[in-house]
């Protein structure tokens, strides 16, 4: 290798480098998909959509970014090192949803939802050290820990009345006699998680159609479906991801 | 119903929040909890650790304490005195490291606890610094005094560092923290090696307080009531319930009873005080008879006035009583008190005749009048007293030995019954020509004095150039001389002494001349009837009084009823006192006096720092028990083995031991009588004398006065 190669080869490299810093300072949006090698290993059984391993990704860069912010409290309780994970994972988090933006199925609740939780969790750890400098009585954690639960119930009656709804969309999978089986997408406004579910048979439902689905709350375990009101002929909710991801769709769609 | 369930639901994501928060709660409080039982577990490791070091020290220092003291002790007993530092730095010393200088050891002392313990802490895994001599020289004891019976001995580590087996310092300080160590020793039950090793260990005393250990702090060792009485006699001495009958209201012997008992001014009952069997002493003040007080039992009186032109001390008064005593054959019973019933004085007769009646007194004068009152009883033949009690130096050979006596020269002097006076004095044995025969005697007069002898001269005149010489010399400077035949008979010669430490000598010269050989007839000098006394250069004048009878019946009052029965025990079972004046335990150890003041102010700085003192007085440090030089059967056998000749020297141990054993006549403390033990009807031991000053400490001022026969 001559002096001029190996000069070529070193300007390649600071500008891959240049270019990769510059993808995650400022990411753009892609148009394909990301590639879920881990995940798909986990999942290759299972039905899983690109929404989904997104949104589980995002869940798991959180959990991740609360257990580490967790270790930092309690054995390197350095506000600065939890700065540092903070910058990280909003970083992480901002180019996860600038890059596959498009993928998500109602990309704006999910985006407001991660980046408030995720401020919430910064602020409740950096709270708490401070609050460990400054008084050390046990009282004072349990009252702050009382705020902190507090804070995210409000939040949490906060997001369900800005994006919260009692319904989602789903697919019919198999019709039987008097029950239909419908797949469902994650949906964080009705607060479904994905899955198949059985719910009772309405006219005009075929395999592959959309329909709209009633949801029933239930304490911590999120919502169900539990009944059919309308169903989609044709592809209408064409802002739903779910419809572009319906097996066969209807061409009409009739309300119930 | 299929979910696909690896998602969390929104709900449970914000939960996630508050939960992990309560894990780090968790965590803290568990954190919080562990700290703390961990510093609880360090903080009493560390305090079980100093604790015990604190236990154990203290133990050893009492264990070393108790044993330097035994080797002290034993030391002393056996060996000599302490000598060239005082006994509380020798039982410093051998508490310290086991050696002092003196030359006692001691194995277990705190050089031997630190080896032990600093090896047994390294067992345990802990490591003392720093090094054993280095604590050793910065470790502060004190060892003092505290009182008569007890020692104190105070001590700290002033710098001690422990460390565990991973270099953490669980301890660094001073050992005791925050005080000094501080053991009290009791000196009851160990041996008074004073009295021991001054009997060259033959004779033994266990230190035992007497019941009544504080006799001028606390209480005194004798019951006192105090009443109205009448008496013929001043002194009645007996025995409770005995010869000394008391009922609810009085106490009587014979003619003499008390009433109107008090103590402290409440009326008390004799029966509530008094017990059978305690020796009795009941004292009767002199009511007034006419101007002066009735001083004895005996039944007449001569007062004698005295006019001295200037004050004399122990003044050797010579008073011719011929025309007072005439008609008396024989000398009376007779004592002899100043006005104010204080002596008896000491006097000697040293002619009883119908023509000359001479009696020598031994007084002490002040300038002007001075009125003593001679008791006497014609009905009984007296005796004539004692010169030796009356003059300086008295000496008229009529003993037959010349002890105390020195000679000097070619030949020594003997006995001879050519004598001035009684049967017997002194002449120089035979020596040859142109040598000499010295008698002589060390004198150590307290004031100036006189001395007078009778001599003479037996010579056969053959010197042709010189003569036979017998001559007087005072510190080896000739005095008087007498030579050749002119003084063939005896004559007197006087020569005043100035006070101070003088040698008085006479020495025999013999004379001869050469002729063809030597000639010469051996004389002789004689010598006898030698007096020192006094000197004053106006002598004091006398004049007599009428004789006085004493009234038929004498009121006495007030009057005491002493019950002496508790000092009594405690004297016959050689119990010790605690008083002021007298030698400390260590001063005992000593053999000596001379640390007094420095041992009590040592006392004194310790009780107060123990806040022991006893209604803001310090107790005392001295100790003093009483000796029965008759009835204690080994003593007595002591003191008759070694030839010791019995005076007026008081019974307080330390002074008797000195004077009598060391023969150190510093030591001399002249005692009285006490009644109830050496005088009156009861006597224990009637060669038991006391010292005023003593007396006043044990039984107080008018215990002393009444209790003593002076």
């Amino acid at each position: 290798m001559n002096i001029e190669d190996l000069f070529y080869r070193v300007g390649e490299l600071v500008e891959t480098i240049g270019k990769k810093i510059k993808a995650i300072i400022n990411p753009m949006p892609q148009e394909n998909p990301p590639s879920f090698k881990f995940l798909d290993r986990l999942l290759i059984k299972k039905k899983v959509t690109v929404h989904e391993l997104l949104v589980l990704k995002v869940q798991l860069a959180f959990v991740s970014y609360l257990v580490l912010s967790l270790l930092i409290t309690v054995f390197l309780p350095k506000k600065l090192y939890l700065m540092a994970l903070t910058i990280v994972y909003f970083m992480y988090l901002r180019s996860i949803f600038r890059k596959y933006g498009e993928f998500f199925i109602e990309l704006e609740p999910y985006q407001m939802f991660y980046y408030s939780v995720s401020a919430i969790g910064f602020l409740a750890f950096l709270g708490y050290m401070v609050l460990k400098e400054v008084a050390l009585d046990i009282k004072y954690s349990l009252t702050y820990l009382g705020v902190i639960f507090v804070a995210v119930v409000i939040f949490r009656f906060y997001f369900k009345s800005r994006y919260g709804r009692d319904w989602t969309y789903g697919i019919v999978e198999e019709i039987k006699e008097n029950a239909v089986k419908i797949s469902v997408h994650e949906d964080i406004r009705a607060n479904v998680k994905p899955g198949e579910y059985w719910v009772d048979k309405v006219p005009d439902v075929e395999i592959g159609r959309v329909v709209k689905v009633l949801v029933e709350e239930r304490a911590f375990r999120g919502a169900v479906p539990i009944k059919i009101i309308e169903v989609y002929l044709s592809d209408q909710p064409s802002s739903s991801k779910a419809s572009t991801e319906a097996k066969e769709e209807s061409e009409t769609n009739s309300s119930l | 119903m299929m979910r696909r369930g690896f998602l969390l639901n929104s709900f449970v994501l914000l939960l996630l929040i508050p939960m992990l928060l309560l894990l780090a709660t968790y965590e803290d409080i568990s954190s919080q909890i562990i700290q703390a039982q961990s510093e609880r577990v360090q903080a009493e490791r560390t305090y079980r650790v100093i604790s015990y070091l604190e236990m154990d020290f203290q133990k050893a220092l009492e264990i070393s304490t108790k044993r330097a003291l035994i080797a002290t002790t034993e030391y002393v007993a056996t060996t000599d005195f302490i000598r060239g530092e005082m006994a509380n730095e020798t039982i410093a010393n051998l508490i310290l490291d086991g050696y002092s200088r003196v030359g006692i050891s001691n194995e277990q002392n705190l050089k031997a606890w630190l080896e032990n313990i600093t090896s047994s802490l390294r067992e345990q895994g802990y490591y003392v610094s720093p090094s054993i001599n280095e604590i050793l020289n910065n470790i502060s004891i004190t060892v003092a005094p505290l009182d008569s019976f007890r020692i104190a001995v105070t001590a700290r580590i002033p710098r001690i560092r422990i460390t565990d087996s991973s270099g953490i310092v669980i301890y660094e300080g001073a050992l005791p923290q925050n005080r000094n160590a501080t053991t009290i020793i009791s000196l009851e039950g160990i041996e008074d090696a004073f009295i021991a090793r001054e009997t060259d260990d033959f004779y033994h005393r266990i230190i035992r307080a007497c019941k009544y250990s504080y006799p001028e702090l606390v209480k005194k060792p004798i019951k006192v009531l105090n009443g109205t009485g009448e008496s013929d006699i001043p002194i009645v001495t007996g025995v409770y319930g005995e010869d000394i009958s008391y009922n609810a209201t009085h106490i009587w012997k014979d003619s003499s009873y008390i009433m109107n008992t008090t103590i402290g001014g409440i009326e008390v009952s004799p029966i509530d005080i008094l017990e059978n069997g305690d020796v009795g002493v009941l004292v009767f003040d002199l009511q007034q008879v006419g101007q002066t007080s009735w001083c004895s039992q005996l039944p007449y009186r001569l007062n004698i006035t005295i006019n001295s032109p200037q004050p004399l001390t122990e003044y050797q008064l010579k008073i011719n009583l011929t025309s007072v005593f005439s008609s008396l054959p024989n000398p009376p019973q007779m004592e002899i008190y100043y006005q104010d019933c204080t002596g008896p004085l000491k006097y000697w007769i040293e002619e009883w005749s119908p023509n000359s009646t001479i009696l020598w007194i031994r007084v002490n004068l002040t300038a002007g009048g001075n009125i003593v009152s001679l008791y006497y009883d014609p009905s009984v033949v007296g005796n004539k007293g004692n010169p030796n009690d009356v003059f300086d130096l008295y000496e008229d050979f009529e003993d037959g030995n010349l002890n105390g006596w020195s000679f000097s020269g070619n030949g020594g002097w003997i006995i001879t019954t050519n004598s001035y006076e009684g049967r017997y004095a002194v002449t120089n044995e035979n020596i040859n020509p142109n040598e000499e025969a010295c008698i002589y005697k060390n004198l150590n007069l307290p004031g100036e004095s006189q001395i007078s002898f009778w001599w003479r001269l037996e010579s056969d005149g053959e010197g042709i150039f010189t003569k036979d010489q017998l001559e007087f010399l005072l510190d080896g400077i000739r005095e008087k001389v007498i030579e050749g035949t002119d003084y063939a008979n005896w004559s007197r010669e006087t020569v005043i002494i100035p006070s101070g430490q003088h040698r008085i000598e006479w020495c025999y010269h013999e004379a001869g001349y050469w002729f063809f050989g030597w000639h010469n007839d051996k004389g002789n000098g004689y010598l006898d009837y030698i007096i020192v006394r006094r000197y004053s250069s106006t002598n004091p004048t006398y004049s007599f009084s009428t004789l006085e009878e004493k009234p038929s019946s004498l009121v006495f009052s007030p009057a005491r009823a002493y019950d002496i029965q508790p000092f009594v025990s405690c004297l016959e079972n050689g119990y010790y006192f605690g008083i002021y004046n007298a030698p400390s335990f260590f001063e005992r150890l000593e053999g000596s006096m001379s640390n007094h003041e420095a041992y009590e102010k040592l006392a004194n700085e310790t009780q107060d720092m123990l806040g022991i003192s006893y209604n803001g007085k310090h107790h005392p440090i001295g100790l003093v028990s009483f000796v029965l030089p008759t009835k204690d059967t080994r003593l007595s056998m002591l003191i008759n083995g070694t030839g010791i000749e019995l005076d007026k020297q008081t019974c307080f141990d330390y002074y008797f031991f000195k004077y009598y054993f060391e023969n150190d006549n510093t030591a001399k403390k002249e005692g009285f009588k006490v009644y109830g033990i050496s005088a009156g009807d009861v006597i224990i031991d009637e060669n038991f004398f006391l010292d005023n000053q003593t007396a006043v400490a044990i039984f107080g001022t008018q215990g002393a006065r009444d209790l003593l026969q002076r």
